[in-house]
């Protein structure tokens, strides 16, 4: 890997962990919240991790201390930094499935830190200077590999089941979609280990060392590099995130909104003031701000043109309408006529949605039966 | 002549109201004891074209405000906070006794409306009334840009998770 690429990961991870340090001395973690400390331990260890990777420190570490000795270093903490991480999920997601496998996490983690030690000890020390290849260059460094990367395969996968199991639990919104971006972190962490494992195995068969596999692990090292550092965001980047994304969502709704306010607009002055159509822009910042206005005066012109069409009788009609004025105001009652009213805001809107569609068809019919042509838009 | 918005936000400022707590009865009785005056809102059964109206005692330290009653839930509250709007900017308005009031409320008696009823059709966009009408109109909306604001801030934020480990948890990671 090229020096800047592993100088940036190594920034952004340390970046990460610096991050929440405040916060986890602030409520002193390490007593109140042992989950949220061992996340925080977790993301030091992927700092360190991704510190040891870094050639020129590596390089360092191996002259001072023993041969190939930072590969030792990195593979251990980050087997404790997934260890840690996937133990926490499962504890925070307490559901029976989760709560079950977490009795084997810790076997597994000594298992894979013994045998990693004994792989080093006996076989990776005495080899030449480790130069990370695609391809493991000796028999001792593809079993080194392939005891790391199946054991981060499988932890990445219990933390993407540990948070899918629980995701349907959640109702939050914004925190389903945390959940969401954590699942696909550790899909991706999984898929990026196993193409590890068989770049690995290219050592006993060459065509598993193919540059498709090499390129296809790059990129999915990193994006889940970005995924990880995505799911530690503050909440507010979710919120607006969210909030943008309802904002697409609900823009065609509001165009259907928009042609019931300006069919009402004809017959229906508003008491104070014509709202200025919003651009897609500013809709997209306040979706739910416009949505509801333009509800409101929908609800507005249905009851001032009910009142009109149901006026007593002999009572005149107001300055300016004539009975074609009626007739169309009509239209625009009968389409409003059963519209949703009460309850969920949502509702409400699609039930204008279906109203205002309903009335551009019962237009286009009545312009079809009048002038025998119907009108496009 | 100030910016109506910019006045209504300074209006809306001044009241320091926690907008995380509304509710329609939450924020009359906030402005009310704010105001030193009593807010009462009341439902009725209003003449054609008129929505709601804003009503102030000549005896007791009360303001009463009437909404349409046969109109939606949400449309309700959009009119009572249009008329809460024309009491906070300090518009004019009628008075009446608490006598008319129990009179009308009983169904024996009819309130001053019919002045406003026609407010809509035949006010001239630069007569006073219909200045202050859009006036009200702009401070109901700021305040209702607020509600939306922080009941979303609130349906996302304050109810952070439906477990309370997972919102314990991206608490103290500092992520909330």
């Amino acid at each position: 890997m090229n020096a800047a690429i592993e100088i940036s990961l190594c920034i952004l991870a340390w970046l990460v962990a610096s991050i929440r340090l405040p916060s986890t001395f602030r409520h002193k973690a390490w007593r109140s919240d042992r989950i949220a400390f061992r996340i925080w331990i977790a993301t030091f260890f992927f700092a360190l991790t991704m510190t040891f990777l870094v050639t020129p420190i590596g390089d360092t570490i191996n002259r001072l201390t023993a041969p190939n000795f930072s590969r030792l270093l990195a593979y251990c903490s980050v087997s404790l930094t997934l260890y840690l991480t996937a133990y926490s999920f499962m504890t925070t997601f307490p559901t029976p499935k989760n709560t079950r496998q977490l009795r084997y996490l810790k076997p597994y983690l000594l298992f894979t830190l013994g045998l990693l030690t004994i792989v080093y000890v006996f076989f990776v020390s005495r080899t030449s200077r480790w130069v990370e290849e695609p391809i493991p260059a000796t028999a001792a460094e593809m079993a080194f590999k392939l005891t790391q990367f199946s054991y981060a395969t499988i932890l990445c996968i219990l933390m993407a089941l540990a948070c899918y199991r629980y995701l349907d639990q959640e109702t939050v919104a914004v925190t389903k979609y945390r959940i969401f971006a954590i699942i696909l972190t550790a899909s991706g962490g999984a898929a990026f280990f196993f193409t590890k494992m068989i770049l690995a195995l290219g050592y006993v068969w060459t065509p598993l060392g193919s540059p498709s596999i090499h390129t296809m692990s790059k990129a999915l090292m990193t994006a889940t590099a970005m995924l990880w550092a995505g799911s530690f965001l503050h909440n507010n980047v979710y919120t607006r995130a969210l909030s943008i994304f309802r904002g697409f969502r609900y823009w065609l709704a509001y165009q259907d909104l928009s042609y019931l306010v300006k069919s009402l607009d004809r017959y229906c002055p508003p008491v104070a003031f014509i709202e200025e159509k919003p651009s897609f822009g500013s809709f997209i910042r306040r979706s739910e701000y416009y949505l509801y206005r333009a509800t409101i005066r929908i609800f507005d012109g249905k009851a001032f043109i009910g009142d009109i069409l149901n006026r007593d009788k002999g009572k005149e009609l107001p300055k300016g309408w004539t009975e074609l004025t009626v007739e169309e105001a009509n239209q625009i009652f009968q389409a409003l006529k059963n519209i949703y009213a009460s309850g969920d805001f949502w509702d409400i809107v699609r039930s204008f949605r279906i109203a205002s569609r309903n009335l551009a068809r019962s237009r286009s019919i009545g312009a079809q039966e009048a002038y025998g042509w119907r009108p496009q838009s | 002549m100030v910016n109506p918005r910019l006045k209504s936000e300074r209006i809306l400022a001044d009241l320091q109201y926690n907008f995380h707590d509304f509710t329609i009865e939450h924020f009359i009785k906030w402005i009310g004891e704010l105001k030193g005056r009593r807010i009462l809102s009341y439902p009725l059964n209003m003449s054609a074209g008129l929505f709601g109206a804003w009503l102030t005692d000549d005896e007791e330290p009360n303001e009463y405000i009437f909404y349409r009653a046969d109109v939606p839930p949400m449309h309700q509250i959009h009119i009572q906070l249009h008329e809460l709007a024309h009491f906070l900017l300090g518009h004019p308005t009628l008075h009446i006794t608490r006598e008319l009031l129990a009179a009308a409320l009983s169904g024996k008696g009819e309130l001053p409306f019919n002045e406003l009823a026609r407010l809509r059709s035949t006010v001239k966009p630069e007569d006073s009334r219909s200045i202050r009408e859009v006036e009200s109109e702009i401070l109901a909306s700021v305040i209702q840009e607020q509600i939306i604001r922080h009941s979303q801030l609130d349906q996302l934020t304050r109810g952070i998770s439906s477990d309370k480990n997972i919102a314990n948890y991206l608490e103290h990671l500092g992520m909330i």
